[in-house]
């Protein structure tokens, strides 16, 4: 036996274990790969993975908020990104919530730079910023009783609907406070507040190999450089294929 | 160790939502320059189910809010609308007069990507646009690559506003 042949045997017989070895990262470069390429056509930003094992995973916690604002037929929970009113999640922002208060079947939700109006079904009537409020930043909201009160610091202000506002002589107002919430509504948050990653974010961190660890990207630079060998000895093997036929 | 890798990645896939909100020109302040009163009173116009139904044919969704706020000095219209492009939501100002876009604006951008339509040369292109009897534009917007979805959700805008116009200007 040559000593071109032997080669051509070695080349054979590595190319096709490797190829077989390198298969599964390849499939997994061309299927997250096609898919991000797609992103803003399949949605991958707005679907929302929340397995568990996978949240395990990447070492994320259900953490339940055992405090939150009480009305008299609801409730309202506001951590940063993320709010729930009676068992829904309802449009969030990064701000911290200073207060919740509900009169005559409006519950407002107040941000230092925003006061949310919402209906009891949980239907947006209005987000007021800027001109539209009083004073800013707000400090507290609270209620006497058919008027809204916001609290800030060029002093008190009431409202009748959040369209119009007066500054309001006070000397004591009971401001809305976090309270602690009871079992049930714990229960029934519990799953909201699951945590749960974009599908991009999962496809691009399986793409780079970082869903594999610290070393998950040199992994995938491995299988990189495999698939070039792959492509060579490919066509090494093609062209004396070829040759030998002609 | 591998948890707390995690937890930074997870937290950069957050990082669309920490964008840097843009203010290009304050809300109030476009009001007030656009009608030229320093202390312009707002006026409500609510969403019925009616309306709700018709600007969610424009916008494509739901409005996200019942109860829209507009001013107007009489002969002209002022709308502050808010529309997400790809992930956060584009502020923007547009002034109707006689059921046409007298001025448009980008007032605060949040996006990472796609800034470009605050560009007079993009805007300049609603002066004059009026709405068709089926709520598109009369004339065509020409686009800007990489700026798609800011441009789509800036035409959608454009529409609401003057929509909303030719409910309360009747």
């Amino acid at each position: 036996m040559s000593r071109t042949t032997r080669l051509i045997r070695f080349t054979r017989h590595w190319h096709a274990r490797a190829g077989v070895l390198a298969a599964l990262f390849f499939l997994l470069l061309a299927l997250t790969g096609l898919a991000l390429n797609h992103t803003d056509g399949l949605e991958l930003a707005k679907k929302r993975v929340g397995t568990s094992w996978l949240m395990h995973w990447y070492g994320l916690k259900t953490e339940t908020p055992a405090q939150g604002y009480l009305f008299e037929g609801g409730y309202f929970i506001g951590v940063p990104h993320h709010w729930v009113m009676d068992g829904h999640d309802i449009a969030a922002t990064p701000e911290p919530v200073v207060g919740a208060v509900e009169v005559t079947g409006i519950r407002y939700l107040a941000t230092s730079s925003a006061l949310y109006v919402y209906q009891q079904d949980g239907s947006l009537v209005e987000r007021l910023t800027g001109s539209a409020l009083p004073a800013t930043p707000i400090d507290h909201v609270g209620r006497v009783g058919e008027l809204l009160l916001v609290q800030t610091a060029q002093g008190i202000f009431s409202s009748e609907d959040g369209l119009s506002w007066k500054p309001y002589e006070a000397k004591s107002v009971a401001w809305s406070r976090q309270q602690p919430l009871p079992d049930d509504v714990r229960r029934q948050i519990e799953p909201l507040f699951a945590p749960a990653l974009p599908l991009e974010r999962i496809l691009l961190d399986i793409h780079s190999g970082r869903i594999f660890g610290r070393y998950g990207p040199m992994l995938m630079d491995l299988a990189a450089l495999v698939l070039m060998v792959l492509s060579l000895s490919g066509i090494w093997i093609y062209l004396r294929s070829i040759r030998k036929r002609s | 160790m591998l948890s707390r890798w995690f937890l930074i990645v997870a937290l950069l896939a957050a990082a669309p939502a920490l964008a840097r909100e843009e203010v290009l020109l304050a809300p109030e302040r476009f009001v007030v320059e656009a009608l030229e009163d320093s202390s312009p009173k707002p006026q409500v116009l609510w969403l019925t189910k009616e309306l709700a139904t018709g600007a969610g044919r424009i916008l494509g969704h739901a409005p996200t809010q019942l109860r829209q706020r507009y001013w107007s000095d009489g002969s002209r219209t002022v709308w502050v609308l808010e529309e997400i492009g790809k992930e956060e939501p584009i502020t923007a100002g547009f002034v109707v007069e006689g059921g046409r876009i007298k001025q448009a604006r980008v007032l605060v951008y949040r996006e990472s990507r796609g800034g470009e339509i605050r560009y007079p040369v993009f805007l300049k292109q609603y002066d004059g646009a009026a709405l068709t009897a089926d709520h598109y534009l009369d004339r065509s917007i020409d686009g800007i690559s990489g700026a798609t979805l800011s441009v789509r959700a800036m035409e959608r805008m454009a529409r609401l506003a003057l929509y909303f116009d030719s409910l309360v200007s009747k």
